[in-house]
């Protein structure tokens, strides 16, 4: 069986069925015994015609023509023996007897063969009953002129006359031995058809015994051959277990797939996809706890930064009141320094905002009413930076659930990023939109736009295609708008520049005041809130 | 008709007739339809329905004596005698009795009342040896009874000894002749009848070897079994042969009767009996034991047939004779008739039985 490379399970592609191929393989040793019955019936119904043919056909016509034999030679006895008879009154009544006996035997004998033999017989049986018959009736016609025979002789008899009883007695005597060899030889054509018939059986008795054990050692073979088919269909079901094993024991390596196109392939498949799962899930967790390790140092480090910054700034403000009216060139060095320790405040001061941002108060408010505010407070910067903010908002809109200060910040964060990517000024186009069970806020610039494979690293912390800046602002936007249940993308706007989409669930009907819980499971990670 | 007796007829009838010189009525007449496979032949046909069943071809079935000698001769061993009998009742039933026969069985109550005043008389003369009431009953048989008086006053002082000084002495027929001559509801009753007078004793000694097939295996077929046991005289006597003193006499010579020999197969105790009263061996006939000739006298031959009975006695009577003559003594009432009417000088066993037993020192 061929191992193929991990792939997502297909059961369209499924060739064939555990249960179809176990059905498969209980048909065919169905099919195996049902042709060895149906053998087996065919034969012994085979016999039992043979048997019914000779019990019903042939038995009665050799009982009765053996009858008829043995009359008809007891006739030929006596004739021969009436010359030396001391009483020819008793022979002649037992002579006329006899003879009465013969014609009824003829007739029986005659009835077994048309009501018997012809009726129950195969087509060859048929035909030797007709030619039965006919020479049991040319011996019938042979003997038609015995009874004048027999009355000629006993008159010869009665009268004396010796040379008439000697010719009669030739005469009678050859009719009667004639009938009895016709007799003899029309028992001789019956015993030899049976001995044909019952010879026949006994040789399609053999054929059929050797084809019965063939059959069953076929069928013998098949149920092998099936055993063991079921046995490899099944086998990949032990590979699957161990594999379970070895996981079970730590072992997330990947591996190939059974290739069996069958539920056992789906199984061995599903389970190395979840394998797979796993291994990243157990990698990110990993991942995830080095960053909040990372993180929480970061945040100690950085507040224990801020204190001698803070320290470093009054000292530059003391050193430049005494530097007075210093060489020029002093106070350009002492403002240089001077405008680092800022930039290294800022930085702290942002870094601390995201690693220590504070569980969103969530309140049902008006979004559009924030989103105005917001604008109204950006315009004086945006219009210096020949900016001008278009508002669309859609009316009516749903409550939505915020923490109205941190979505002020978000916002912020986007507007000032629009704003910076139109260096050279331009419409920056926000809308507020009702869309499904989110209020949905739409910042688009129009500046140059970011390509695909940087879009997707926008939110990461500390990235930044800005020369200056700290690779915050969208991070803590993102954590922001994760913290209310809601989400943030960003696209290529049509036309170019960047289009930044945050939806936020709507309230709830009569909510208020919530407290805060993550709502999505797709939250971006938080470094600084743990710990 | 005869339906349970159809293989024993088909036997005969499909037979090549081995068996042909073995009867002795076809030896007498010499006719084909006399042979064994004659008589079973014209009863077969009469059961198949071949020939009418009338008086003409019913006759056969009476010209049997019954002497199973066909069967010796027989591979088969088929029973000829048997069924011939049991033809006989068949066809009386459908009215093709012979005459002779019904004329028989019309007598039989006559007979049987002749019998029982013959045999009050010789139990009149028997004194003490004959006993109401004894354990053990004597059947000495119509045939004696009525035929050969002087062997009944032997066959009672006989019994009365061997059963140890008297016997309860039974003076009726036991049925046989109803039986034989095809009678058959008339023997059930008689044998019922007699079934239940014998039924007080313990043995039945018989001395006839006819009344003794009659009764052992007849009564049982006829719905009558007998209680006591049948115990043939002349087995009885065999028993113990020091009882018996050797009373010397002629030269004698033993005819073996039909139903005691090949009809109870009994051929020796005859003739160690005799043996021991004559001081020697009887004189054998040529024809003896299982092959011995019949005297023509059983089976109501001498009634149905008289003069072929009497020829078969004859041939009998000419064998003796031409062996050197003398006494003949046999076991069976109707040879012992037949044998005194064709002039033989002819003793019953058990008149030498009973000659030696009176012989005994006292």
């Amino acid at each position: 069986m061929s191992r193929a490379s991990l792939r997502p399970p297909a059961t369209s592609t499924r060739k064939k069925t555990i249960a179809a191929r176990v059905l498969a393989s209980f048909a065919v040793t169905v099919v195996a015994f049902a042709v060895t019955v149906g053998w087996s019936v065919i034969a012994q119904r085979r016999a039992a015609q043979d048997s019914e043919e000779l019990a019903r056909g042939y038995v009665p016509v050799a009982l009765k023509l053996g009858q008829l034999r043995a009359i008809q030679a007891t006739i030929s006895t006596l004739v021969d023996g009436i010359p030396d008879e001391r009483n020819p009154l008793s022979m002649r009544y037992l002579m006329e007897t006899l003879t009465n006996v013969r014609r009824t035997r003829f007739v029986e004998t005659r009835a077994s063969i048309t009501a018997g033999l012809a009726e129950v017989g195969s087509p060859e049986s048929k035909r030797l009953a007709a030619a039965l018959s006919a020479d049991l009736s040319d011996a019938e016609a042979s003997l038609a002129e015995d009874k004048a025979a027999f009355e000629r002789l006993f008159a010869a008899i009665d009268l004396g006359d010796k040379d008439g009883v000697n010719r009669t007695l030739v005469s009678l005597g050859a009719m009667e031995h004639d009938a009895d060899r016709r007799l003899h030889a029309l028992s001789d054509n019956v015993t030899s058809s049976m001995d044909r018939i019952s010879d026949e059986a006994r040789r399609r008795e053999l054929r059929a015994i050797y084809a019965l054990i063939t059959l069953a050692a076929l069928t013998l073979g098949v149920g092998i051959g099936v055993s063991l088919h079921t046995r490899r269909l099944l086998t990949p079901l032990a590979r699957v277990t161990a594999r379970a094993q070895a996981v079970a024991r730590g072992d997330l390596t990947p591996r190939e797939t059974e290739d069996t196109a069958d539920e056992i392939g789906e199984l061995a498949t599903g389970f190395e996809h979840m394998v797979a799962a796993v291994a990243r899930a157990q990698s990110q967790a990993l991942s995830n706890e080095r960053l909040a390790a990372i993180g929480k140092m970061a945040a100690h480090v950085t507040h224990e930064i801020r204190n001698p910054l803070s320290s470093i700034g009054l000292n530059l403000e003391l050193l430049e009141e005494e530097l007075g009216a210093a060489s020029a060139d002093a106070r350009s060095l002492l403002q240089a320094i001077t405008r680092e320790v800022e930039r290294l405040e800022h930085l702290s001061e942002e870094y601390l905002r995201l690693a220590r941002l504070p569980s969103p108060r969530m309140e049902a408010e008006d979004v559009a009413r924030l989103v105005r505010e917001v604008v109204d407070f950006v315009r004086p910067e945006m219009e210096r930076a020949a900016c001008e903010v278009a508002l669309r908002i859609d009316d009516p809109l749903p409550v939505a659930l915020f923490d109205e200060s941190q979505i002020r910040q978000a916002l912020l964060n986007l507007l000032r990023n629009a704003r910076e990517a139109m260096g050279k000024g331009g419409t920056i186009d926000v809308a507020v939109v009702a869309e499904g069970m989110s209020v949905v806020v739409r910042v688009e610039d129009r500046g140059g736009g970011i390509p695909e494979d940087i879009r997707a690293r926008v939110f990461d912390p500390f990235f930044s295609t800005k020369g200056e800046g700290t690779g915050l602002g969208l991070a803590i936007t993102r954590q922001i708008v994760a913290a209310h249940g809601g989400t943030v993308t960003c696209d290529a706007r049509e036309g170019g520049g960047t289009s930044f989409r945050v939806a936020l669930p709507i309230a709830p009907a009569r909510a208020s005041i919530v407290d805060a819980r993550p709502l999505s499971h797709d939250a971006a990670p938080a470094p600084g809130s743990i710990g | 008709m005869l339906e349970h007796r159809r293989r024993d007829l088909e036997r005969c009838v499909y037979c090549p007739k081995l068996c042909r010189s073995a009867c002795p009525v076809s030896n007498a007449e010499p006719r084909e339809t006399l042979i064994p496979w004659g008589k079973m032949s014209m009863v077969s046909f009469a059961a198949h329905g071949d020939v009418p069943i009338d008086g003409s071809h019913a006759a056969p079935a009476w010209a049997c004596t019954g002497c199973h000698g066909c069967r010796e001769s027989c591979d088969h061993r088929n029973d000829v005698a048997g069924t011939l009998i049991e033809a006989r009742a068949a066809l009386t039933a459908h009215g093709a009795g012979h005459p002779a026969a019904v004329d028989v069985a019309a007598g039989f109550d006559a007979h049987d009342q002749a019998t029982r005043a013959a045999m009050r008389a010789h139990e009149d003369r028997a004194g003490a040896a004959a006993k109401e009431g004894a354990d053990h009953a004597l059947l000495v048989g119509c045939g004696y009874a009525r035929r050969a008086g002087d062997v009944v006053d032997d066959a009672i002082a006989a019994g009365a000894a061997l059963a140890g000084g008297s016997v309860s002495v039974l003076r009726g027929c036991c049925g046989a002749p109803l039986h034989l001559a095809g009678d058959e509801p008339r023997f059930r009753a008689h044998a019922a009848r007699f079934a239940a007078e014998v039924a007080g004793a313990r043995t039945l000694l018989v001395v006839d070897a006819g009344c003794a097939v009659t009764l052992r295996t007849r009564y049982a077929a006829a719905g009558a079994p007998l209680r006591p046991s049948v115990e043939l005289v002349v087995e009885r006597a065999a028993r113990d042969l020091s009882a018996l003193e050797t009373v010397g006499g002629e030269p004698a010579r033993y005819h073996d009767p039909c139903q005691l020999g090949r009809g109870l197969g009994v051929y020796e105790a005859p003739r160690a009996v005799l043996t021991r009263a004559l001081g020697h061996a009887p004189a054998e006939f040529d024809t003896r034991r299982a092959h011995a000739t019949c005297s023509g006298a059983g089976g109501l031959v001498p009634k149905t047939m008289p003069d072929v009975a009497r020829a078969m006695t004859r041939t009998r009577a000419d064998e003796h004779l031409r062996a050197g003559g003398g006494k003949v003594i046999t076991a069976c009432a109707s040879s012992l008739r037949a044998f005194r009417r064709e002039g033989l000088d002819a003793d019953d066993v058990v008149t030498w039985i009973a000659r030696a037993l009176r012989a005994r020192p006292a």
